[in-house]
């Protein structure tokens, strides 16, 4: 069917962390639980440098769910609450969770937690409930560096189609005029090497489907 | 350095399934020595209630435990291999029994008694391995299988000991210590591989230099060494040597050894009367119990994630 996910160019991204607030806000996250969280990496020292400023690197980097080919914590299961949708998404049906915490163990991310509320677990669902509308996650939407795009990494140019909200030729119109348009990663940001510049995070055999862009010379840790 | 929050229902289950496990284990090894026929009922019974008191600690690990049958069983989850664990087991205790009162002597059949070493000692390294996760390098060993496994024969050849007392059932006295002091002192080897494997896994997490947390604007920077060294030479250490090392597993050991040096005089008082007996065998049980808990409590306090920066 699809296979949904979001890459962040890291090099555009400055830390607003618009997306963090967008999320909880359309979401409605609790206060102290967050579904994407923005961390600053760095200032690190450039390798082959004097080790003291100027001579540091940093970049932001929104971490979320990652939406893995290959999840623990869907394995883990025992409701198969927490499953794999048609569009490639990683969901927990709350009707079925238990409220084992074992998906939030086997996580290598951390990004489950339980709601202590409804006391079931929660995390990103990619905003599900728009992207099934054709609209953007939120946190694509509402980015303030016009970082993150999204879309299915199973169209024809995969990752290089994905999408952010802008209108083509008039940057500078209003913003429900902009939200009504996209341009696609290709033709937005710089160009890239996918051999050196596309990153995951750590992977442990879950095979995450975020991506993350940073070019070289900057140095992607992890 | 903050610590994992510990998860007291699991770590009563697993220790309760240990206990149960030993007994049932270590009772089906005495029948297939040919030993313990008139222990068999009371350890049946301490075994039973054992796994009763596990089983109910769990339930509560669970939040919404009415939604058990709502699906309940992906056949690929280590919660439902514990189930099937834990049916098995009980199982096996109805036939152990069913068998033991069918015969005339009253004596378990062997096969009967190999079905219970097999599920006593399986069970709770079904639990362990539950905790298998990629995610979680500390949990993520069969070093923790292993730990399951010698504290289960640990805590079982103790409350064996103290039933055979009880019960005046002196046959087994010798073969229960030696089985003690073999499983008391391979479990110590094991913690102390145990602690040399966390402080190896250093270099496993993700590591990203400096880093900070606007949404944790107060909580410093996850030092995955601080984890890893923590037991030899960091925060824990004092709780690691004092209470896991010499209060839970050398005192335990040190009373199996001198109580099976019982031709020497100084010992002797030690086994001289059932009352003794009890009482050092408990305080080797309480030891035992309290190292086995502690490090079930260390190995959530060391656990972080591949990738620890998310949480707090």
């Amino acid at each position: 069917m699809a296979t949904y996910a979001i890459i962040t160019d890291l090099n555009r991204c400055t830390g607003c962390l618009a997306c963090t607030v967008a999320c909880k806000a359309i979401n409605g996250v609790e206060v102290g639980s967050f579904w994407i969280k923005t961390l600053r990496i760095g200032p690190n020292p450039i390798e082959g440098g004097s080790g003291d400023f100027p001579d540091v690197e940093m970049y932001f980097l929104p971490v979320q769910c990652q939406h893995c080919y290959n999840p623990e914590c869907c394995e883990v299961c025992p409701t198969e609450a927490s499953h794999i949708e048609a569009d490639g998404t990683v969901q927990v049906d709350k009707e079925k969770c238990i409220g084992c915490r074992f998906c939030a163990m086997a996580c290598p991310y951390g990004v489950r937690y339980l709601n202590e509320e409804e006391r079931v677990i929660e995390k990103c669902t990619l905003c599900e409930q728009r992207i099934s509308e054709g609209e953007l996650p939120q946190c694509v939407a509402q980015c303030g560096a016009r970082a993150r795009f999204f879309g299915d990494l199973e169209s024809p140019n995969g990752y290089a189609d994905f999408e952010a909200p802008r209108h083509p030729d008039n940057p500078g119109c209003q913003y429900d005029e902009m939200m009504q348009t996209r341009v696609k990663l290709k033709d937005y940001v710089e160009e890239w090497d996918p051999d050196t510049d596309i990153h995951h995070l750590t992977d442990v055999g879950n095979h995450p489907k975020i991506m993350y862009l940073l070019r070289q010379p900057r140095k992607w840790r992890e | 350095m903050e610590l994992m929050e510990l998860e007291w229902p699991l770590i009563i289950f697993t220790f309760f399934m240990c206990l149960a496990g030993g007994i049932f284990g270590m009772q089906g090894f005495l029948i297939l020595r040919g030993k313990g026929a008139k222990m068999q009922i009371p350890s049946l019974i301490v075994s039973f209630i054992a796994f009763v008191i596990g089983g109910i600690g769990v339930f509560t690990h669970l939040q919404h435990w009415e939604r058990m049958f709502n699906g309940f069983g992906h056949v690929t989850s280590p919660i439902t291999h514990e189930v099937i664990g834990v049916a098995v087991f009980f199982v096996v205790m109805v036939v152990y029994f069913l068998f033991m009162r069918r015969d005339k002597n009253g004596v378990a059949p062997k096969w009967a008694a190999v079905l219970a070493i097999i599920v006593g000692v399986g069970l709770p390294i079904l639990a362990g391995r539950s905790y298998s996760m990629a995610a979680d390098p500390v949990w993520n060993t069969p070093i923790m299988l292993i730990f399951y496994l010698f504290d289960t024969v640990m805590m079982g050849a103790l409350v064996i000991l103290i039933i055979a007392k009880a019960t005046k059932c002196e046959e087994v006295v010798s073969d229960g210590l030696i089985v003690f002091v073999i499983a008391a002192a391979c479990r110590f080897v094991v913690i102390l591989i145990y602690a040399l494997y966390i402080w190896l896994l250093g270099d496993t997490y993700s590591e990203v230099g400096y880093y900070f947390d606007p949404a944790m604007p107060d909580t410093p920077m996850k030092d995955s060494m601080a984890y890893a060294h923590s037991l030899y030479a960091g925060d824990l250490s004092g709780i690691f040597y004092g209470l896991v090392i010499v209060l839970g597993s050398l005192i335990p050991l040190l009373i199996g050894i001198f109580m099976m040096l019982r031709n020497n005089e100084r010992f002797q008082k030690m086994l001289a009367t059932p009352r003794a007996a009890i009482t050092w065998v408990s305080i080797a049980l309480l030891c035992t119990a309290a190292g086995g808990v502690l490090w079930r409590c260390i190995q959530y306090w060391v656990c972080i994630k591949i990738f620890p920066f998310f949480t707090a």
